[in-house]
């Protein structure tokens, strides 16, 4: 209880932030970096690895905001990869540069960075929170191994910004580049690890959690439910956990595997 | 000057008329951020039952048009737990703090609400005849005049202070439950919980719910929400606390020309946390641009 409550005491405030689209960059038919700043010159609440923000989806297109993955935080800047899955995120992803969009964050948990081998292994979309941690641990000196997994070549403009922080590795189903095959039998499995992060498609996090199980080495994953407040009020986005049933925006998104029964 | 001063009688004052709806602002605390809470009328803590509960599997959420369905089924860590852990920290809230109720048996409800009493600071609890999540109890109760009479009466008999009774939709005649309960002793009647609604995941071919059918809450519901309001506060003498789908100001004032004494804000905190205090800010703007002293005036007048 004690250290529930040193928890809640050292989160940081929650924001609503009012965001301008400073670039809409469209990486491939259905994958959007959106850059977003702060225009009242305050700079961005710290938003570590793992953090998601409540987007409001531009013109209201849908009843409930859309918990998206930070990517990149800095300055007063933030930025998000927004792949188009419906109504709200085809409203982001069609936002014009101008376009104030309504954020807020930050929300949830953090990947541990404690690590001193980390193997980060990212699926489609889910590499947005994979390149925030990749960035903080190159700020601390470490430089991550990062697998990057997508059904096709990556968009070059992803693949750039990891390579400023990471060793990558990527892998495609068509085998369009990098290693033709699953995440799990990339060679980069060879080295030797402390610690696996992992975000993307459910199956392929349940899969890089076997193996890392196998191997002995602790494993994190960054979990999506569908949500409704984000921060622990409405109870709809419950996994099931060795301790019952938590809030993945609150309990997580990031959970050791330990934790879960799935 | 306005005074949105709001007695409910038997004990339950209001700083103003707007309160944030159950099982859609935690315990408070969720919203310390964007909230000043001693700006609030009060605050309707999430369902308490005597047992934990661990409510159902996912997934519990889906999205509709203007609204969302909902099938958390009352996850919360009992009443001993409220006691214990969040009672302590709700006195420094500055506001009002109504405990909702609810239960799988009569006997559990009386149970649940004699372990709240000793609290003095609870000036109301809100019993919850409505939930369509749980299958025992809950909407059982409060489809039925003698099941809502039933409890209601049974509860009045521990529960000394302002009894508040939430009302189900999901019936042929809510003016007939008003009433049933308002007979039993009941201090106010709360409406709307949840219309009983139902989604499919057409792509998988299944409910879009883990329970199939959930509680429907958002704008959607508002139009039938207002009439329920309206319909009620003609058939009852007691004060009547409208929720369903308030978002805006606009939207509180609907309901309190309707004839309801005091509102909730429910679903809108999940889209906009601050919404709940800009609901009391725009009663006091709309009650100075309107040339009124109070809310009095206008309440009912439909």
């Amino acid at each position: 209880m004690l250290f529930g409550f040193f928890l809640i005491s050292v989160m940081p405030k929650k924001e609503i932030l009012h965001l301008q689209v400073d670039a809409n960059e469209r990486l491939r038919a259905d994958l959007h970096l959106l850059r977003m700043r702060r225009t009242d010159g305050q700079p961005m609440p710290p938003m570590p690895a793992g953090n998601f923000v409540q987007v409001r989806p531009p013109q209201n297109a849908t009843t409930l905001n859309r918990p998206i993955s930070v990517c990149d935080c800095y300055a007063d800047n933030l930025e998000l990869l927004v792949r188009r899955a419906g109504a709200g995120t085809d409203a982001m992803c069609d936002a014009q540069s101008g376009t104030m969009i309504t954020v807020i964050g930050p929300m949830g948990n953090t990947f541990s960075t404690t690590a001193t081998a980390p193997l980060l292994v990212g699926g489609g979309v889910g590499i947005a929170p994979i390149f925030a941690l990749a960035k903080a641990y190159a700020g601390k000196g470490i430089c991550p191994e990062v697998v990057f997994g997508e059904r096709t070549a990556p968009a070059q403009q992803i693949v750039t910004k990891l390579e400023k922080v990471a060793r990558v590795h990527i892998c495609t189903d068509d085998g369009s580049e990098g290693f033709h095959g699953l995440v799990t039998d990339s060679p980069a499995w060879n080295g030797s690890f402390d610690m696996v992060h992992t975000c993307g498609p459910l199956p392929m996090m349940k899969a890089v959690a076997a193996k890392a199980a196998a191997a002995g080495i602790s494993c994190e994953v960054s979990l999506e439910n569908r949500m409704a407040c984000g921060i622990g009020a409405c109870l709809c986005c419950v996994e099931d956990t060795t301790d019952g049933r938590r809030c993945v925006c609150t309990h997580g998104p990031v959970f050791n595997t330990k934790e879960l029964t799935w | 000057m306005v005074n949105l001063t709001t007695d409910l009688g038997a004990g339950l004052v209001l700083a103003n008329p707007v309160l944030t709806a159950s099982g859609t602002f935690g315990y408070g605390s969720e919203y310390a951020d964007f909230v000043e809470l001693d700006r609030l009328g009060g605050i309707i803590v999430k369902g308490t039952t005597l047992e934990p509960r661990e409510g159902n599997p996912g997934p519990r959420m889906a999205e509709t048009p203007g609204g969302m369905l909902n099938a958390v089924g009352l996850q919360n860590k009992g009443v001993d737990y409220f006691v214990e852990h969040i009672y302590p920290q709700t006195s420094s809230f500055g506001t009002q703090v109504i405990v909702n109720v609810s239960g799988a048996s009569v006997d559990a409800y009386v149970e649940a609400a004699s372990r709240l009493v000793p609290l003095e600071d609870i000036k109301a609890i809100e019993l919850n005849i409505s939930c369509p999540n749980v299958k025992q109890g809950g909407m059982a109760f409060g489809t039925t005049c003698e099941g809502a009479a039933q409890v209601t009466a049974a509860v009045r008999k521990v529960w000394p202070r302002h009894l508040m009774v939430k009302l189900s939709p999901n019936v042929t005649s809510i003016a007939d439950i008003a009433r049933a309960v308002e007979e039993q002793g009941a201090d106010s009647v709360s409406l709307i919980n949840t219309l009983l609604g139902m989604a499919v995941d057409v792509e998988h071919r299944r409910a879009a719910l883990s329970t199939i059918t959930g509680g429907l809450s958002g704008p959607a519901v508002r139009p039938v929400a207002v009439r329920m309001v309206w319909q009620v506060a003609k058939a009852v003498g007691i004060p009547v606390v409208g929720l369903g789908g308030i978002a805006c100001v606009r939207d509180a004032l609907e309901f309190i020309m309707a004839g309801a004494s005091a509102v909730q804000i429910g679903t809108a905190n999940f889209i906009d946390p601050a919404v709940s205090q800009k609901v009391v800010e725009g009663l006091e703007a709309y009650c100075r641009d309107h040339g009124l002293a109070s809310l009095e005036p206008i309440r009912g007048i439909i």
